[in-house]
């Protein structure tokens, strides 16, 4: 009777990992194409956005809203991953490359930003956001923080990485902005603030960047 | 770290479940002997303050269906503050009732009571009964046969709990159905290790060879734990006789449930570290490889689980907290309601899915053990109170006896 119960919890326990295991490959499709989603639609609307310029010898007629939109959807992405990598539901080297090629998206859209500011005129803000994963409890507070701002303003789109994350394009970036420790926020491409910003501080600064 | 230790426990919970999954398929209900002859039996019910419910525990066992002359009930009033022993005299006056013996004594605990009627005692089987009980008309006839051997050194039945009226005690009703079905099981697997006071039956011989019940032990709050164990030390089979049911009250509020629970486990601590020496023993059969073992695991595991659940909800509440200060109002904007496919991706089938299985062995236990009892299952508030709810109570509970025993505190059984 012990080995006969010992035999079954060990397959029940196998079963259990074996879904895990499948489990596991959905959420990697699954985010996998959400990112190929964001990246062909990122793509579009660059396309889109050249051949206006192009065609109108320079006129700036694109459509900010979906910008946003683009903003948006590639932060609800980075909440997913997130709370695959807080669980731990995903196996570790396919999660990094998942979040790798978020982040080169992230950075993508924010060349985009730039070049569309410098081009037509800046209207909309734009906050890099970044953190660290493992009991960073103010990077923590500086999330919710953003979520409430992000949520409130439609004009403004937050790009999240990881400071500490083991990739070319990340090191440029912490390296340019001279970021040395988490929280940091770049507000609309220069404002760096190191440490805990509150909502109040970054609600005047979005204002004030708006009037101006 | 946390995720080993789910690991560690949802495969052992898993594996005692299974096990008894398996034990209780091969359950077939007894088909009692009938008592061929009567041997004389001595019942003994130890009181104290117990002036409420004396009367009621003597009447049942007055009423035992079980020839007047084999049998002798000893009541030792152990130094009650009340009139338990008035109040019987005068019953048992009114009612001509000779067979019934009080003994009134200074207080000495509830082993001390056992052994001055045990002294005393001419039946060839001595019964142990709470003087908050009430025994079934047919108990010693349906008990006695199953002393086939003589290497049956005592015998118990299933305790139901008598008129369960509050949450509490409702709780509580549910506690001994699933207990009672656990002990058949272990009956069966000749694991049992425990003669609760709801009647238990002893060879008055065997107990008088090996001592007595332990009052020397001054730290001894389960003497019906520790006799168990010493019969079982000294080969001794305990048996349940599934086919007899007595009743007992149980405490009907959270206060008296806590601390009779607080005394039992500090008296479970204490006799299991006292017979520590049958743990892994060969000779104890699957009571020291798999029993004794298991219950000294799963304590371990309670104290743990209580160390990581605290740890959690800490951690958690702060969250919540700092969450709540930072978003203030705006903290319900952020809940969102999440897809059914959000819900699948984010469990973690890997850690989590045998303590799936592990719930529904649970509630499959839960089901056949009312079955067996021949009580009527239903999921209600209190099944779910009981099933959820309580087992953290309980480990809060094992907390406190074990910080009561580190302490070590003093309290006699009562």
């Amino acid at each position: 009777m012990l080995v006969t119960a010992l035999i079954i919890t060990i397959a029940i326990f196998l079963i259990g990992f074996y879904l895990g295991y499948l489990l596991d490959n959905l959420r990697i499709d699954d985010a996998s194409q959400l990112l190929k989603k964001s990246e062909l639609d990122s793509e579009s609307f660059e396309i889109s956005e050249r051949f206006f310029y192009l065609f109108t010898k320079g006129e700036c007629s694109f459509d900010r809203l979906r910008l946003n939109e683009l903003g948006k959807q590639l932060a609800d992405m980075g909440r997913t991953l997130t709370v695959y990598d807080n669980k731990k539901l995903t196996r570790r080297q396919s999660y990094n490359d998942l979040k790798r090629k978020y982040f080169i998206s992230e950075l993508k859209f924010y060349n985009m930003n730039k070049e569309l500011d410098d081009k037509c005129g800046k209207k909309n803000s734009i906050i890099l956001f970044f953190y660290n994963v493992e009991g960073n409890e103010e990077s923590l507070r500086q999330g919710y923080v953003l979520d409430i701002l992000g949520k409130e303003y439609n004009d403004l789109s937050i790009l999240s990485f990881d400071k500490d994350f083991d990739d070319y394009s990340i090191k440029s970036l912490t390296s340019f902005y001279g970021v040395e420790k988490a929280p940091t926020i770049i507000i609309n491409y220069e404002n760096k603030y190191q440490g805990f910003v509150s909502e109040g501080e970054l609600r005047a600064v979005l204002n004030e960047n708006k009037t101006n | 770290m946390f995720e080993i230790y789910i690991w560690i426990i949802s495969f052992v919970s898993l594996y005692i479940s299974i096990f008894w999954i398996i034990i209780s398929s091969r359950l077939e209900k007894n088909q009692s002997n009938e008592l061929k002859e009567f041997p004389f039996v001595t019942v003994a019910v130890p009181a104290w303050n117990e002036e409420k419910t004396i009367i009621n525990t003597v009447k049942s066992l007055i009423q035992l269906d079980y020839p007047k002359d084999k049998i002798e009930i000893i009541v030792v009033d152990d130094g009650s503050k009340d009139d338990t022993s008035k109040i019987l005299k005068n019953f048992l006056k009114k009612e001509k009732i000779s067979y019934v013996k009080v003994i009134k004594q200074n207080n000495t605990g509830k082993a001390g009571a056992l052994n001055t009627a045990l002294k005393i005692a001419k039946g060839d089987y001595f019964g142990v009964f709470d003087a908050d009980s009430l025994a079934s008309e047919k108990s010693l006839k349906l008990m006695l046969p199953y002393f086939s051997n003589e290497k049956i050194g005592a015998v118990i039945s299933p305790i139901k709990v008598l008129n369960p009226r509050n949450t509490i005690e409702k709780i509580q009703r549910l506690e001994y159905i699933f207990s009672s079905f656990i002990r058949k099981l272990m009956s069966n697997v000749n694991t049992l290790h425990i003669t609760h006071g709801v009647l238990s039956l002893f060879r008055t011989g065997v107990i008088r060879k090996l001592g007595g019940f332990d009052s020397k032990f001054n730290r001894n709050l389960t003497e019906d734990f520790e006799i168990a164990l010493r019969l079982r030390k000294n080969d001794y089979q305990i048996l349940l006789c599934e086919e007899n049911v007595n009743y007992t009250k149980v405490p009907n509020n959270l206060k008296s449930l806590w601390f009779q629970r607080v005394r039992w486990f500090r008296g479970f601590m204490v006799n299991t570290l006292r017979y520590k020496g049958m743990v892994m023993r060969k000779r104890y059969g699957l009571l020291g490889r798999f029993q004794l073992p298991l219950e000294l695991l799963t304590v371990c595991v309670v104290f743990i689980s209580a160390g990581f659940m605290g740890y959690q909800v800490i951690i958690r509440l702060y969250n919540f907290f700092i969450k709540l200060s930072i978003l203030k109002i705006h903290f319900f904007d952020l809940f969102k309601i999440p897809t059914i496919k959000q819900v699948v991706l984010e469990i973690n089938f890997k850690l989590f899915f045998s303590f799936f299985v592990v719930l529904i062995a649970g509630i499959y236990l839960y089901i056949i053990a009312h079955r067996y009892v021949d009580e009527k299952w239903r999921f209600h508030l209190v099944s779910f109170i009981y099933l959820f709810l309580y087992p953290i109570i309980r480990s809060l509970q094992w907390v406190h006896a074990f910080i009561l025993e580190v302490l070590g505190a003093k309290e006699r059984w009562r």
